[in-house]
């Protein structure tokens, strides 16, 4: 210690040694926010894109991409995922606006309910909507038995419906805030200039909703064509870019066609993502402490019209979810509807392991990627250098990157013996690593912008008083993102559990996730077999949220009950 | 000296928020950072503080830099705007905060906690979380926060502008009153310059981030060094006027004399010479003449009459130029004792000790 430092010392009464574990601290938990990125990010991203750009001869180039663009069967299979997913975001996007109009902007009755079944999709796998559909209207279907039609359903129009259905919860989400946001001043001032009710719409709501339009269109464009297990289930020879990655990978072990889809699937998934950040920077200004809230009018034809919508949305959605759950538990779906519960006894291989699995691997994804999430955006928002910027871009990049994409990058970056983490490779805490890159700049922009809201004074106040960084962190900052922290915890549980596209590449038959059970299932013909599987995923999913939303209470009440600590 | 600054300058981008500023904070003083908004003085507060690092210049903590010292090894208190207190921590948490950064022993801790929850009067709300208090009441917590940890200095950016009038006033005083007895080193911003003026021992008057004057509140008051300080300190009156002499000057065609000590204007020329409006006098029209002889006397007609209580505000309009007006304000008796109305014709005086003169 030196003269100046011990004179520093008396002076604020804080001593030397709690100011250097704080400074190891700072430069230890910043290190491994570093290592995490780049290693689980940076490191599998960039293994993709040297298996895309390496030619056979070893130089780099564009060479694989001009032999893609060169096969007409592959521009084939472009155009067809373009084609599906301009569609579906089309169709979703107008669909979603009217039933987040009719949540937000009307006064209809049982609004928790409607919006309730809206999110259903969101809590099954990503083909629970395809056997729904399948169930539906496929070969054996309700509709085809009842009416001795048959229906073509395998292919575009299959996956464009089973797609839709996944995406519509995403972008209803998207569009409720978008029209939540609003001042109610400017319609007031519309009704006193004499505007109509209908002008006041087109002048007014659509306008200030444009952003969440675009950024929900965005959204739902790179959900479907992304999208890895509908079309896997209802495609059938109908390939698409998605399907297609699987099947070089997975049938034929043709790693370099894999990246060179993967890549090309990687450019609509971030310019995606660029214009709706660019969207959400622009979106911000639209409402001020001055702004007030606003006041719904009464108008019974409004509501009569929106009523209606609403109730046929959610019987479309309950039909395609809950045809799901009745066919499971049928003998012979449509034929023979008798009850029954054979279809819970699972005879693919390991039985109801995998969902043992899944659930464990969503555990320590949710508690471990909580910490980490938290500890990277934490660090990355209060240590502002251009190396942090680095790390906020590796944050947010997975966003970008499909899973199937990720989940290649995976293989390709660790499935090789003198990777020092090669030990890693084909465990439960693999694939739950895996998931959490996966949706970490969901997770990381909900702690990001949770972060944010802590107001900043709140670090200055505890600096003054002479605070660290740990203690600023453990004592002000953590116990005002309990709230938050809990949610991302859910969030990634309910990702975990129904996660398919990434790990699909990741699992061993020792290791395998419960929603690669169902597609197997799905795969040898066994639908009722796959549906009792989904309907027992989807009921874990709904008892956790159920049970995390207990949990979020608790905090939140003991917060705002009284002076008694 | 406890605080001095030698030509600090801060920039954000192209803005140059606080400009080369010199300043000396003598100890166990009040010093109020006085300006409009966006002048720089919170970003000045924050240089001390050390929540801002300065691009160029030094500052000194008695006699010793401080710079590469970060504010967490400043002890100096600070009380925000919005507060601050912790949301998470009760009150008395809240004052412990400092103290256990300090890792003080915990009996030291908890007779410092009573200490100042009694000083500011919140005994009764000690373990109360932030949002169950008014106001005035988490105010005085942050104060009773800052204070707690010994602070060498204590700052304070606008501690009183989110309160309503009646507790800003009791405030003042109590911060004040807090602030002598503790005799500690104390810098407060504020835009409100009845704060400043009824608090302080020393204003520093700032604009587009550089110190416009310095002074005793007194001084700031009836000598303002520019006519920024006059109009922004008070309410002035501006007159152009044109030289005519050594102290005497035309105005619309009346001359002005002005006999103030320390005054000296060139002998031609022109300039501004300002008078607050409680320094005009009215006069009766028997004293007109009598009072001629004295000179400074106009012949003005009342244009408007603003009614403020004790006292009413007239805009006057002098006969030789009715577009140049002045303001005078003056007791509600003399309006009703001389039955004056919009349209009145009366005499206003300006007496020649109440002038400030600047360069035009
Ligand atoms: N963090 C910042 N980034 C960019 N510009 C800033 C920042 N902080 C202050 N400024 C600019 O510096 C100037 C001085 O700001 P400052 O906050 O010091 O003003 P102030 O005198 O405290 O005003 P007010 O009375 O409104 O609080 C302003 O032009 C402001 O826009
Ligand atoms: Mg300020």
């Amino acid at each position: 210690m030196t003269a100046a430092d011990s004179m520093r010392e008396r002076a604020s009464g804080i001593s030397r040694r709690l100011l250097t574990g704080d400074r190891l601290f700072r430069t230890g938990a910043l290190g491994i926010t570093a290592l995490v990125l780049f290693i689980f990010v940076a490191f599998p991203i960039a293994a993709i894109l040297r298996e895309g750009l390496v030619l056979a001869d070893g130089t780099w180039g564009l060479g694989n991409f001009i032999d893609y663009f060169r096969d007409p069967r592959f521009l084939t299979i472009t155009g067809r995922s373009l084609l599906i997913a301009v569609s579906a975001t089309v169709i979703t996007v107008v669909l979603a606006y009217g039933f987040a109009y009719a949540l937000v902007r009307t006064q209809i009755p049982l609004k928790n309910l409607w919006r309730f079944t809206a999110l259903l999709p969101v809590f099954a796998p990503s083909l629970v909507q395809a056997l729904g559909v399948q169930f539906l209207l496929g070969r054996n279907g309700l509709v085809s038995n009842l009416l001795g039609i048959r229906l073509d359903i395998y292919g575009f129009w299959g996956i464009l419906i089973s797609d839709i259905v996944y995406a519509f919860p995403h972008a209803v989400l998207i569009m409720v805030t978008a029209l939540s946001v609003t001042d109610g001043r400017l319609y007031e001032a519309g009704r006193m200039l004499g505007a109509s009710e209908f002008r006041l719409f087109r002048t007014i709501t659509l306008p200030a909703s444009r952003y969440g339009v675009m950024s929900a269109a965005f959204v739902v464009f790179t959900i479907v064509i992304t999208d890895f297990g509908n079309a896997m289930v209802i495609g059938g020879d109908y390939s698409v870019l998605a399907t297609e990655i699987y099947n070089q990978v997975s049938g034929q072990a043709n790693f370099r066609l894999g990246a060179v889809i993967g890549i090309i699937l990687l450019i609509p998934a971030a310019l995606a993502m660029f214009v709706e950040r660019l969207v959400a920077r622009r979106n911000t200004a639209l409402v001020n402490e001055r702004s007030s809230p606003l006041v719904l009018r009464k108008s019974v034809p409004r509501d009569i019209c929106a009523l209606v919508y609403a109730v046929l949305v959610c019987a479309l959605i309950l039909l395609i979810v809950g045809i799901v759950v009745l066919a499971s538990f049928v003998k012979l779906w449509p034929y023979d509807v008798s009850l029954t519960l054979k279809h819970y006894v699972t005879d693919v291989q390991n039985g109801y392991a995998p969902l043992w699995t899944s659930l464990w691997m969503s555990l320590i994804a949710a508690v471990l990627g909580t910490a980490l999430v938290v500890l990277n955006a934490y660090m990355i928002e209060k240590i502002s250098n251009p190396f942090t910027r680095v790390l906020y871009f590796l944050s947010v990049l997975p966003a970008a990157v499909p899973g199937m994409v990720l989940g290649l990058g995976y293989i390709m970056a660790f499935n090789d013996p003198a990777n020092p983490i090669y030990w890693l490779y084909g465990t439960v805490w693999f694939l739950a690593l895996n998931t959490i890159f996966h949706y970490h700049a969901q997770a990381f922009l909900i702690a990001t912008t949770n972060i944010k809201q802590i107001s900043s004074t709140f670090d200055e106040a505890s600096a003054m008083l002479g605070a660290t960084f740990l203690r600023t962190m453990a004592r002000i900052a953590l116990p005002l993102l309990l709230p938050s922290l809990l949610t991302i915890g859910l969030f990634l549980f309910m990702r975990a559990m129904v996660t398919l596209s990434a790990v699909i590449f990741l699992v061993s038959p020792r290791n395998t996730v419960a929603a690669v059970s169902v597609l197997l299932l799905d795969d040898s013909g066994k639908a009722s077999q796959a549906a009792a599987f989904s309907v027992v995923i989807m009921a874990v999913v709904l008892a956790a949220s159920a049970g995390f939303n207990l949990l979020l209470g608790i905090p939140l009440a003991r917060r705002h009950a009284g002076a008694s600590p | 000296m406890d605080i001095s600054l030698r030509a600090v300058t801060k920039t954000f981008g192209q803005v140059v928020a606080v400009d080369s500023v010199e300043l000396d904070v003598p100890a166990s003083t009040l010093i109020c950072f006085l300006g409009p908004s966006g002048c720089g003085k919170t970003t000045l507060l924050r240089l001390i503080a050390g929540l801002e690092t300065a691009d160029s210049g030094s500052l000194l903590f008695r006699g010793k830099s401080l710079a590469g010292v970060p504010e967490r090894e400043r002890n100096f208190g600070m009380v925000f705007q919005s507060y601050s207190l912790f949301p998470n921590l009760t009150v008395e948490e809240n004052v412990a905060y400092g103290p256990r950064c300090r890792r003080w022993p915990a009996a030291d801790i908890d007779a410092r906690v009573r200490e100042l929850l009694a000083m500011v009067d919140v005994e009764n709300q000690r373990s109360k979380y932030p949002h169950m208090l008014s106001g005035g009441q988490q105010q005085r917590v942050a104060l009773a926060r800052a204070l707690a940890p010994k602070p060498h200095v204590l700052l304070l950016d606008e501690p009183l502008s989110a309160l309503d009038a009646k507790v800003r006033r009791t405030l003042r005083s109590e911060i004040r009153r807090l602030q002598q007895s503790l005799g500690i080193t104390s810098i407060m911003v504020t835009h409100d310059q009845e704060e400043a003026l009824t608090m302080a021992d020393q204003i520093v008057v700032m604009n587009e981030g550089r110190i416009v004057q310095e002074g005793p509140p007194a001084e700031i008051y009836s000598r303002p060094a520019t006519p920024f300080v006059a109009g922004f300190v008070g309410s002035m009156n501006f007159l152009d006027v044109a030289i005519i002499g050594e102290n005497r000057f035309n105005f619309v065609g009346h001359e002005l004399t002005i006999d103030r000590s320390g005054i000296r204007t060139p002998l031609r020329g022109k300039a501004v010479i300002a008078i607050r409006p409680e320094a005009v006098e009215i006069a009766r029209p028997a004293e007109k003449d009598r009072r001629r002889k004295s000179g400074n006397v106009l012949d003005a007609q009342v244009d408007w009459i603003e009614f403020l209580g004790g006292k009413c505000l007239l805009t006057l309009a002098p006969l030789s130029c009715p577009s140049q007006k002045i303001s005078a304000e003056v007791p509600a008796r003399t309006v009703h004792d001389l039955k004056l109305s919009v349209g009145s014709r009366i005499s206003l005086i300006l007496p020649p000790d109440a002038f400030n003169v600047y360069p035009a």
